[in-house]
């Protein structure tokens, strides 16, 4: 039972609450901004001011800038008005850039700063006097735009070489964080409890300078962000695996070994229907399991302009290389003659014209030629493996940061290229939860979409057969004459609940075939030597490259995706260029596409084969809407 | 006295008429609305030759330029293209943008561009050669977006090379009152304007905001359009097709104005 007194503080509080803090509420939600829908103006905005790559980053705390990235809070109410907190956003971004600019320190006091601000935007101090009269205090205003923060990166810089100990750095070494253990079979596999941290330790005997590391039963270690990998490497060669763990956690350093793991099947708790449902195939039944998966599409959030600005600086030149060896592949055109119209005369056609009229008969009038793009009409979706293992070294660099760096020059080159294409990158935690993230999605601007591949953390594991499908339904209903998908990965399908081995790389090859048959092409990209085991099996001949080791520059990445103008053909030791390549369409009927061309290597890999040059027509069903994995069984 | 108005911003007419009277030809660099086009219709009217503009694009191919077979009636007959055209009268033969021709086009000048300065007409047979007032200039825009193409180097060391850039902010001021007539407090502003924009193509997110531009908002502004319209019509609107970008050029705009 409740006291009257509580009773009475009850209605006094509701009542409070009805008239006060509502209503309070209430205004405050009416004049809200947020950041998102401005989000992208703002961006412009802040890079006009600071005159070079800035990021926006969205934070709850309240500073101004460092030293590359302006900060800005989700949304804004603190002002009367809508219009005053919109306004609140813009003077931020644009005090931010200049603070950025101009270096301003660290304890910058704004409203001195005025006069400068003037300066270099005239009406700018008019604004700001406008918008804080709408604030109830000007102070507020001010306090709310914060100060310029102490960078973090000088911060960093500091601690890494005080972390040397003064010994001298030797950065080849700092950046070794994987090793390679010996393979292993029988291997049992427990689940990791969460927040284990005070569990039993391993082991590790540690004598003068060496240590051993003689058997990992299961117990885990206490994890720490220090990386002592390197320390252990001898120790961890003698490895002997009897237990290991399976955990969701973000590893340190990575410890890569074959295992062989006994049969326990993992069922992992779904979370209800979120996703978009796709099948997956069951090598062992024969069939496919409906709606096995479920992937979520969002996109890469973080958009990176000081990362990007920096990529794209540092590979100017490769990027000029390339785009220079695919200028060849990209403007050549081919002769189609005997057209109704055309620039030129098909001198050809207008000889017999005239044998045709003086022999009185009636002359064609199909005496023209034009020549038509090689390259035409092709929509291309890169797919990237963002799995943890991608936080794996290959020739001192870490295997993300190759694939984004490789990937921001193929974008640049792609941009001029191709139309329609697109970059999503997939990573997997359990068949419920399939991520599908996209970076640059068909139809939004290159240049507006690439600062996000900055954005991209390595997470969870590689289940690449809903990501395909995925990807193939985004490619079905784009009106493109050829559809690609392009796959970059390290090599082996596998996920926490068993998808693996067999099961994943037969799972793969069916979404790739399903994929031919209504018209999608695959191609892979394996970072990995190893994935020769793999790649022969999922896809077929000249459909996959394996990334030879080491990698020691991203030319030789990206050679895969544009090879060097000697092995596609010279430009220069052609003999009759014109003639070589013309093939005659005829005008009459079916010239809706030139017939596939002679198409070099570069064109071979975004343009695909010929002979998977197939359309819908394969499905064996009449009905219109026939799809491969929605309600079609004709697949099955 | 000159026609034309031109703003020197180096040595480059020296340069030019050095080249002129040394027979060389002339590649010029630089990004569009820079005043290339303007600079060669100036040195042209200067040196007092007739000038032969060939504008080039993807489908510019040697036929083009050299002259082709038409047919009359039963008959054919030769045409002069435009560069046999200014080869035999002598004149200021420019290629504007050469870069976007194709690769037969190109190779069409390297006979007219060293010492041999002769062209020979396969179709015919003939060979011209070139008097010595006759000079080739060519343009391109090197960090042009859309644009992959390069010229060869065995094409661009052929030529001397000339390097255009946006002007300097005062001389940018003068050339914008002189062009458009408006008054110099407007010009300065609009060259702020423009170094900030310029910021955005710098990072690759605008194409460039060209002196052009900037000359037709003084334009307007000068023809008693408001200043703030005149720079987002002038300005904001056919600097880029993206509304963002487009919203956040006219937010400059009006921290100006």
């Amino acid at each position: 039972m409740l006291e009257w007194e509580e009773h009475t503080f009850l209605g006094i509080k509701a009542l409070y609450e009805r008239l006060v803090t509502r209503p309070q509420e209430r205004a405050a939600a009416e004049v809200r901004v947020h950041l998102d829908p401005h989000r992208q103006r703002l961006f412009l905005l802040a890079q006009m001011a600071a005159k070079r790559g800035v990021t926006l980053f969205e934070t709850e705390e309240i500073a101004l800038c460092d030293d590359r990235r302006i900060f800005l809070p989700p949304s804004f109410d603190l002002a009367r008005t809508r219009e005053a907190n919109l306004a609140f956003f813009e003077i931020k971004t644009l005090l931010a850039g200049l603070a950025i600019r101009y270096a301003w320190p660290d304890d910058t006091l704004l409203v001195e700063r005025l006069p400068e601000v003037g300066e270099t935007f005239p009406r700018l101090p008019e604004m700001i006097s406008q918008t804080v009269k709408a604030f109830p205090e000007s102070a507020h205003f001010w306090e709310a735009l914060g100060t310029v923060y102490p960078s973090e990166l000088k911060g960093s810089e500091q601690t890494g070489q005080m972390g040397e100990d003064g010994e001298g750095a030797e950065p080849a070494e700092a950046e070794i964080t994987e090793i390679r253990g010996r393979g292993q079979l029988d291997v049992a596999v427990e689940e990791a409890q969460e927040d284990d941290g005070d569990g039993f330790e391993t082991p590790i005997h540690t004598f003068e300078k060496a240590e051993t590391l003689e058997e990992s039963s299961g117990l885990s270690r206490r994890k720490d962000a220090a990386d002592e990998l390197r320390d252990h490497e001898e120790a961890l060669r003698q490895l002997d695996m009897t237990h290991v763990l399976r955990s969701r956690e973000r590893p340190a350093s990575i410890y890569r070994a074959d295992v062989l793991l006994d049969a326990v099947a993992f069922e992992t708790a779904g979370s209800g229907n979120r996703g978009i449902p796709y099948p997956e195939w069951d090598f062992r039944k024969r069939r496919y399991r409906d709606g096995w998966c479920r992937v979520q599409e969002s996109e890469v959030e973080i958009a990176d302009m000081a990362w990007i600005t920096d990529a794209l600086a540092r590979r100017r030149g490769l990027i000029q290389t390339l785009k220079k060896s695919l200028a060849a592949a990209a403007n050549e055109r081919r002769r189609a003659r005997r057209q109704p119209a055309g620039p030129e005369f098909d001198l050809d056609a207008v000889v017999e014209g005239q044998v045709a009229r003086r022999a009185g008969c009636a002359p064609s009038e199909n005496i023209y030629q034009e020549k038509r793009r090689a390259l035409y009409d092709i929509a291309a979706l890169l797919l990237l493996d963002r799995s943890y293992s991608t936080e794996g070294y290959l020739g001192g660099r870490r295997v993300l940061d190759l694939i984004r760096e490789t990937i921001a020059c193929v974008g640049e080159v792609l941009d001029e290229l191709l139309d329609q294409f697109a970059i999503a990158a997939f990573s997997s935690d359990t068949r419920h939860h399939c991520a599908f993230d996209w970076v640059k999605p068909f139809g939004v601007p290159w240049r507006s979409a690439r600062a996000r591949l900055g954005g991209i953390r390595a997470a969870g594991y590689t289940r690449i057969g809903p990501a395909l499908r995925h990807a193939q339904e985004v490619l079905m209903p784009l009106p493109a004459a050829r559809k690609v998908v392009i796959l970059i990965t390290d090599g082996r399908p596998c996920d926490y609940d068993r998808y693996e081995g067999l099961y994943g790389i037969q799972d793969v090859k069916r979404a790739i075939s399903t994929g031919k048959d209504h018209g999608i092409d695959t191609h892979a990209f394996a970072i990995e030597t190893r994935a020769r085991e793999t790649f022969p099996t999922m896809f077929s001949r000249q459909h996959f490259h394996i990334i030879p080791k080491p990698i020691n520059d991203h030319l030789s990445l990206c050679e895969l995706f544009f090879p060097p103008q000697g092995r596609i053909r010279s430009q220069h030791t052609r003999v009759k260029p014109e003639v070589e390549k013309e093939e005659t369409v005829r005008s009459n009927g079916t010239a809706g596409h030139p017939p596939v061309p002679n198409i070099p290597a570069v064109a071979m890999l975004i343009v695909g084969s010929p002979a998977l040059y197939r359309r819908r027509d394969l499905c064996l069903h009449s009905d219109q809407d026939c799809h491969p994995y929605r309600g079609c069984d004709g697949w099955s | 006295m000159s026609e034309i108005f031109y703003l020197e911003s180096g040595a480059e007419s020296a340069i030019f008429e050095g080249a002129w009277k040394a027979r060389l030809p002339v590649l010029i660099k630089g990004p569009t609305g820079c005043g290339k086009t303007r600079f060669v219709r100036h040195m042209a009217e200067r040196l007092g030759r007739e000038l032969v503009t060939v504008s080039c694009n993807e489908d510019t191919s040697a036929t083009d330029l050299l002259g082709r077979h038409l047919l009359l009636g039963g008959e054919t007959r030769w045409s002069d293209g435009p560069v046999t055209r200014a080869l035999r009268s002598g004149a200021i033969l420019y290629l504007d943008e050469i870069a976007e021709a194709r690769a037969d086009a190109i190779v069409v000048v390297h006979s007219i561009t060293d010492d041999r300065r002769e062209l020979f007409l396969d179709r015919t047979g003939e060979t011209v050669a070139a008097p010595s007032e006759f000079m080739v200039v060519a343009s391109y825009n090197p960090g042009y977006q859309r644009s992959m193409r390069e010229l060869k180097p065995s094409t661009r060391q052929r030529f001397i090379a000339l390097e255009f850039g946006f002007p300097a902010p005062a001389q940018e001021e003068s050339i914008i009152e002189r062009e458009s007539g408006c008054d110099p407090k407007a010009a300065k502003v609009l060259v702020k304007i423009a170094s900030k924009a310029r910021a955005l193509t710098e990072l690759n997110l605008l194409d460039p905001i060209s002196t052009r531009l900037l000359v037709s908002a003084a334009a307007l502004i000068a023809g008693g359009q408001p200043p703030r319209q005149a720079c987002r019509a002038a300005i904001a609107g056919p600097a880029s097709d993206d509304p963002d970008t487009v919203a956040a050029l006219k937010q400059v705009i009006d921290l100006h104005f």
